[in-house]
């Protein structure tokens, strides 16, 4: 990327035309360069008691380090991992139960009782049909002859 | 052609001396890091001078050795120890001049610390070198000049032409290409330039 400094210049301006330009400047730069003051004649004993507040750790610290707390960092994840499979077998046992209950309970329904029962849904079943139909006729007809005997005064007229 | 051979000593990081002795000081060689101060405090402290001036130089310098001293372990081997230690420096400056804008923010007049420094530097000069009046004056329109320029100017112009730091070091202590290194120096020679000429000075 070209800089927004460099946009100004020619395109064919070369390194050791801009050199030669700000020789002269350059030299003078140089020779009357500022001079730093110089430190407070204690700077240096302030400088490392200042440091040795900080100890540096060596390599082998850091391994010695690494290898006491690696067995804890490794904890933390098993744990993690742990949690997650009790939960995961926990729904599905749960989710097994709610499927299939006698299975859950340690007993099965003979072919017999099955029999049994579909037969007790289909009877139900036919006698709920009959009474709504029954019900649906006896509500109709009274229905109707009221509507008979609303319009008749009109028949008459 | 001595330059060239220099420099090629210069750019291979398995000839850095200073790489000998970062390996002893983490190994806890308990000198290392005053070998280490002693080689490169002078160019880290010239540097931030030009930067930043000469208030509470002394806590820059601290701020640098400090840094370096608790990265010394993150430090790349691969690089140079001098480029690596001029970009902590760099930094350091960075924040400083972060820190005096926003109390420039807060109406503390700066104008009065940067007289009042100069006054301390003339003081200085005066007691350590006694340099002519003449020079006095020249280091004192250097010094104008510097504070003139944009942050970014100025410290390419300073690690090139004063410190002397090739073109190349430059770029990877501030984070730049090449070609800006180049662009920017030019720019700020040329403002410096400019700013010398008006003051009178023949160049």
């Amino acid at each position: 990327m070209k800089d927004k400094y460099s946009q100004g210049l020619p395109e064919n301006f070369g390194e050791d035309s801009r050199e030669s330009a700000h020789d002269s400047l350059v030299s003078f730069l140089k020779q009357n360069k500022p001079i730093a003051p110089p430190p407070a004649p204690d700077f240096e004993q302030q400088l490392f008691a200042e440091i040795r507040k900080y100890p540096q750790q060596s390599p082998k610290s850091t391994k010695a380090n690494l290898r006491r707390w690696l067995p804890w960092a490794l904890l933390i994840p098993a744990a993690i991992a742990s949690a997650l499979a009790f939960n995961w077998a926990t729904n599905r046992s749960q989710y097994q139960v709610a499927n299939i209950p006698n299975i859950s309970q340690g007993k099965l329904i003979s072919e017999d009782e099955q029999v049994e029962i579909e037969q007790s849904l289909i009877n139900s079943w036919s006698a709920t049909d009959i009474n709504v139909l029954h019900a649906a006729n006896t509500s109709t007809t009274a229905s109707d002859t009221q509507l008979l005997m609303e319009l008749s005064p009109l028949e008459y007229e | 052609m001595f330059r060239a051979v220099n420099i090629d000593i210069r750019e291979s990081p398995h000839n850095d001396p200073d790489l000998t002795i970062v390996q002893a000081c983490l190994q806890g060689d308990p000198h290392g890091f005053k070998k280490l101060y002693q080689r490169h405090h002078h160019k880290v402290r010239s540097t931030l001078f030009q930067l930043c001036g000469s208030d509470g130089l002394d806590d820059l310098v601290q701020d640098v050795f400090l840094r370096a001293w608790k990265g010394l372990a993150k430090f790349r081997q691969s690089a140079q120890f001098s480029t690596w230690l001029y970009r902590i420096a760099f930094n350091v400056a960075s924040d400083r001049r972060k820190a005096l804008a926003k109390m420039r923010s807060r109406n503390i007049s700066v104008e009065d610390d940067q007289l009042e420094n100069l006054a301390d530097d003339a003081i200085a000069r005066e007691s350590d070198e006694q340099p002519s009046l003449t020079q006095m004056h020249y280091q004192d329109l250097m010094q104008r000049s510097l504070a003139k320029l944009s942050e970014e100017h100025r410290a390419v112009l300073v690690l090139h032409d004063l410190e002397e730091l090739p073109q190349k070091d430059i770029a990877e202590i501030l984070s730049i290409p090449v070609g800006t290194v180049k662009s920017r120096l030019f720019h700020a020679r040329s403002a410096i330039k400019k700013f010398l000429e008006a003051q009178g000075v023949e160049l």
